[in-house]
């Protein structure tokens, strides 16, 4: 499981772990059913105390992404796949927009130039045809 | 199963007259990390000292599992591994004579997992301690803390002037030692972002005093850093209520706070400032602002 | 800059490291050298002009921590005042003002003692005729020793130039007291010193030049004092069955071994010398000298020190490792004593067997000149008169003076090492406690020679000596119970290590009472619970070093 820990911005570890387990839900990356690595395993690829990865499965199970079987492990769960999916889809990016507006607002652009401003650049990537900047970037 | 592993109260200490630890207190619960963090001489190995028994509670109490150290050192010492900073081991002995020693003490020595660790770290067991580098002392002192699974393993910075490679052995005995067996782990570090990492609850001890302490995550909580831009330009850095350092220049500052965040708003606002951004801390941030470092300088009236 | 302020704090520095050992051997060499006079009579000057060189040259050598350190404390060889070098002065000053603090300074001690001694008793001793050959000793054993790291050469250079010195020494003394040496050899003695200081420089030089690496703190280890290659002279796995036999094992390998192994190789030695000193005259002396000091060398340097403290700058400390072992501190000092008191004894027991074997070798040099006369026919009655003495005890009192030596061994290993680990947390205490057997002798001397020239009554020296017994017998008593009481509460003693402490005691005064045949109650209950007292500090020390 490609999971990625940053120290820098402030965010909890265990918030960054359920966070980029939802992504990979999200994305299809991890596919219903499909395994999580058990909490000893994890721990020792991220080093980070396996307490941690207890709480980020914990939140995970409490947020209906993950079901945990008992003896087996933690599996995606199965039910409700669309829905988490939209939640959580919708959560991401306004987290972004959250961001964006933030610092429009600091350089002085009105959400309308913001707004105006993200139809132009749609605009012109269809032009090129080019893929939206930093679309594969993980999110935190 | 409610006593706690560490239960440290009012525990003071004095070395020539100068304090090293004034009114310590510090639990620690089954299957948990615990990261101590402070500077230099701040007191974490005075105090884990204490929980070794190594030095005598002059004031204030210390018990391990629920028993005096000093008192009672075996009953104390067979339940814990200890891995020093200054890896202390008997340079004469041959590694395979240090296990072989450390064995002897422990009935629930657990031989393949010693010899898991021997192959993994690649130590030739016939070395003697004289010829190892620093990164293999500290490779052997673990594998003779860790072999016989103790129930609360100590770790005076386990990392200080090793190599990354070593760090990752060292992390990894912490992460099994819980995972594998919930056993406790009590780690100091000046490494913030190890004990970021590896700790479930940081206590940070600054010239002898427990100045911050609690779990990781709720500790983190209580501090915001900030992004803020006022209107006025600041030569030195504005007084702002909660704030604890604030680092930048002119317009735009960044805040490390606790407390109400309301208040911290308002006394913003106060001085024709704004919010731009706000998250929680991170534990390099409080330690550095709680350090001292970049406090606001009052400000000339 | 002013150039004398380097060199006075050069000097500041060493009498600073140096004072308390000056202070020690001054106060050694006029008690024993009181003695010397006192019960010796005419021959006393001889004896304790002899007493005085061997104490501010032989013994020490030179000061102790100026030359590198103790014997067992993370020797490091060469020249000793090393951090020196990072100072903006030049090599010869370093050298040249160590050097010269540690000739002048011990010579000025053996001077003041001297006159005091001749002063005291009426019997002069040489005085400054005696200046050349001193600082030249003194030279050229802190060339030998600083000039070079090789042990090898440091040891070989001490004998080879210490044999000639003395053998010029004890030809030059003439009876009555006095030493005159020729201008022809006070001019020898100058050139030794020059050269001495000239090769020590050089050395040091090359030191100073090489060093720079070697200076940088490396990773704190544990040390301990015996050379690596004498604890690997016996390897055998460790046991891993229990925690006492691993310990005994570790005692074994770390210390205990290398002491019967210094002591085996003494017992060749002095066996080895003895034959050597039939086709070579010169080597008598050596073989004589080492007879004597062996056994104060076993007892007094290889037996102490058995907790293991070590020291590193000034800095004195219980080994970690060993006090974070799962291990009861009782249990554990009654093994390093045993351990440490068992190979001593069997080192002693060789040293005794290899003295003895000398007879027919001391024979066969038909004469060992000392002072005037031949010592050899003196010598070899007195072994002769210890072997009847020896040969006319019962088997009982052999037994009973086999066991009273014995327990006597353990009592001064258990009080050495229970002493230097007090002195982890009561560094004063301990020096001061030290010093009262000295203060006490001095007082002693005094009072019996005021009372024997008859200015005050003998009564007054009588009720002294009887009342110190009484009061100190009391005082043991006392302290007996109180730490056995304290121990036990404090569960720093278990029941069976104190009801083994006093078995010990007990088994003692019977010895005693046997060996001596005496009635004298005082005389047993004294040493008895001397036992004890010591049987009881030392897991007392270990615990207050352990626990600091």
């Amino acid at each position: 499981m490609d999971i990625t820990i940053s120290l820098t911005d402030g965010v909890p570890i265990y918030r960054q772990i359920v966070n980029q387990v939802k992504y990979l839900v999200a994305s299809g990356l991890l596919q219903p059913g499909e395994e999580l690595p058990p909490i000893r395993t994890l721990a020792l690829q991220l080093k980070v105390t396996p307490n941690t990865i207890v709480k980020a499965y914990g939140d995970l199970e409490i947020a209906g992404v993950v079901q945990k079987l008992r003896g087996s492990g933690t599996f995606v769960s199965e039910g409700r796949p669309q829905q988490v999916a939209l939640r959580e889809r919708r959560r991401l990016i306004e987290q972004r927009i959250d961001t964006l507006l933030a610092e429009a607002h600091q350089l002085n652009f009105t959400t309308e130039d913001v707004l105006r401003m993200v139809r132009e650049r749609k605009a012109a990537m269809d032009e090129t045809g080019a893929e939206p900047a930093e679309a594969k970037r993980t999110n935190r | 199963m409610d006593q706690p592993v560490v239960d440290v109260n009012g525990l003071s200490r004095s070395f020539a007259h100068k304090k090293a630890l004034d009114g310590v207190s510090f639990r620690a619960t089954a299957g948990q990390v615990y990261g101590l963090v402070g500077s230099n001489g701040a007191g974490k190995t005075t105090l884990l000292k204490h929980l070794l028994g190594l030095l005598r509670a002059t004031e204030g109490s210390v018990r391990v599992f629920g028993l005096d150290p000093v008192r009672d050192p075996v009953g104390v010492l067979s339940r814990v591994g200890y891995l020093s900073e200054e890896r202390e081991l008997p340079e004469w002995m041959s590694i395979d004579e240090l296990l072989r020693y450390t064995q002897a003490y422990h009935p629930n020595w657990d031989a393949s997992y010693a010899r898991e660790l021997l192959e993994t770290f690649a130590l030739d067991p016939a070395k003697k301690i004289k010829d190892l580098s620093k990164g293999m002392r500290a490779q052997a002192g673990l594998i003779a803390a860790v072999a016989y699974r103790p129930e609360l393993l100590i770790l005076d910075e386990p990392s200080s002037g090793l190599d990354a490679v070593v760090r990752r052995d060292i992390l990894d005995a912490i992460v099994r030692a819980v995972a594998d067996d919930g056993r406790t782990v009590i780690f100091s570090s000046h490494l913030l972002d190890e004990v970021e990492r590896m700790s479930d609850h940081v206590t940070m001890i600054q010239q002898g005093r427990v100045t911050l302490s609690g779990a990781l995550d709720d500790v983190r909580r209580d501090y915001q850093r900030s992004r803020v831009r006022f209107t006025e330009h600041f030569e030195r850095p504005p007084v702002i209520d909660t704030a604890l350092a604030m680092e930048g220049g002119g317009r735009s500052w960044s805040v490390i706070h606790s407390g109400s965040p309301e208040q911290f708003l308002k006394s913003v606002r106060d001085r024709g400032g704004e919010v731009v951004e706000s998250r929680d801390a991170t534990l390099e941030e409080i330690f550095l602002a709680r350090a001292g470092r970049g406090r606001p300088q009052a400000e000339a009236a | 800059m002013n150039r004398a302020a380097p060199i006075v704090a050069m000097l500041w520095e060493s009498w600073r490291l140096t004072r308390v050992e000056a202070a020690g051997r001054l106060a050694l060499g006029l008690v024993a050298g009181s003695f010397a006079m006192l019960l010796l009579g005419t021959k006393g000057a001889t004896a304790a002009f002899w007493m005085l060189i061997a104490i501010h040259s032989m013994i020490w050598f030179s000061i102790a921590k100026l030359n590198g350190g103790r014997f067992a404390d993370g020797y490091k060889p060469g020249f000793p005042l090393y951090l020196l070098f990072r100072q903006p002065v030049s090599t010869a000053t370093i050298v040249g003002a160590a050097m010269a603090y540690d000739a002048l300074s011990c010579f000025a001690l053996y001077l003041v003692s001297a006159a005091a001694l001749g002063l005291v008793f009426g019997q002069p001793l040489p005085l400054f005729s005696m200046t050349l050959c001193f600082v030249a000793y003194h030279l050229a054993y802190t060339c030998c020793q600083w000039s070079t790291r090789n042990r090898i050469v440091q040891w070989a250079g001490s004998f080879a130039f210490s044999v000639p010195l003395l053998l010029m020494l004890i030809d030059n003394v003439k009876q009555p007291l006095q030493v005159e040496f020729s201008p022809a050899e006070n001019a020898l003695f100058a050139a030794i010193g020059v050269v001495s200081i000239v090769l020590t420089v050089a050395g040091v030089a090359r030191q100073r030049r090489g060093d720079s690496v070697e200076v940088v703190p490396q990773p704190k280890t544990e040390s301990i004092g015996f050379p690596e290659w004498l604890i690997n002279v016996f390897r055998f796995p460790c046991p891993t069955s229990s925690a006492a036999r691993a310990q005994v094992w570790f005692e074994l390998r770390s210390s205990a071994l290398p002491i019967l192994t210094i002591g085996l190789t003494l017992a060749i030695l002095i066996v080895l010398l003895h034959a050597l000193g039939i086709p070579f005259a010169p080597f008598r002396v050596v073989a004589v000298a080492l007879s004597v000091l062996a056994v104060p060398i076993m007892v007094f340097t290889l037996g102490a020190n058995a907790f293991g403290i070590r020291r590193k700058q000034a800095r004195i400390y219980a080994s970690a490792f060993e006090m974070t072992q799962a291990y009861g501190t009782a249990q554990m000092s009654a093994l390093k004593l045993l351990v440490r008191t068992a190979c001593v004894l069997i080192a002693l027991i060789a040293l005794g067997l290899s003295l003895w074997s000398t007879g027919p070798l001391l024979s066969a040099w038909g004469s060992f000149p000392m002072g005037d006369g031949d010592a050899l026919p003196g010598w070899l009655n007195a072994r002769q008169k210890l072997a009847d003495t020896i040969g006319g005890l019962t088997w009982y009192a052999c037994a009973a003076w086999t066991l009273v030596a014995t327990i006597a061994v353990a009592g001064q290993v258990a009080w050495r090492a229970a002493a230097e680990a007090l002195r982890v947390r009561h560094p004063r205490l301990v020096s001061t406690v030290q010093w009262v057997p000295v203060a006490w002798s001095i007082a002693a001397m005094l009072i019996v020679v005021v009372a024997t020239n008859e200015i005050v009554p003998e009564f007054v020296a009588n009720v002294f000596l009887k009342a110190s017994v009484w009061v100190s017998g009391a005082a043991l008593v006392f302290s007996a119970i109180y730490l056995l009481r304290r121990g036990l509460t404090e569960r720093m003693l278990t029941r069976r290590y104190a009801g083994g402490v006093l078995a010990i005691s007990v088994v003692f005064a019977a010895a005693l009472l046997v060996g001596f045949s005496s009635k004298n109650v005082l005389g047993v209950l004294w040493p008895a619970a001397l036992i004890v007292t010591l049987g009881a500090l030392a897991p007392w020390a270990l615990n207050r070093a352990r626990h600091a």
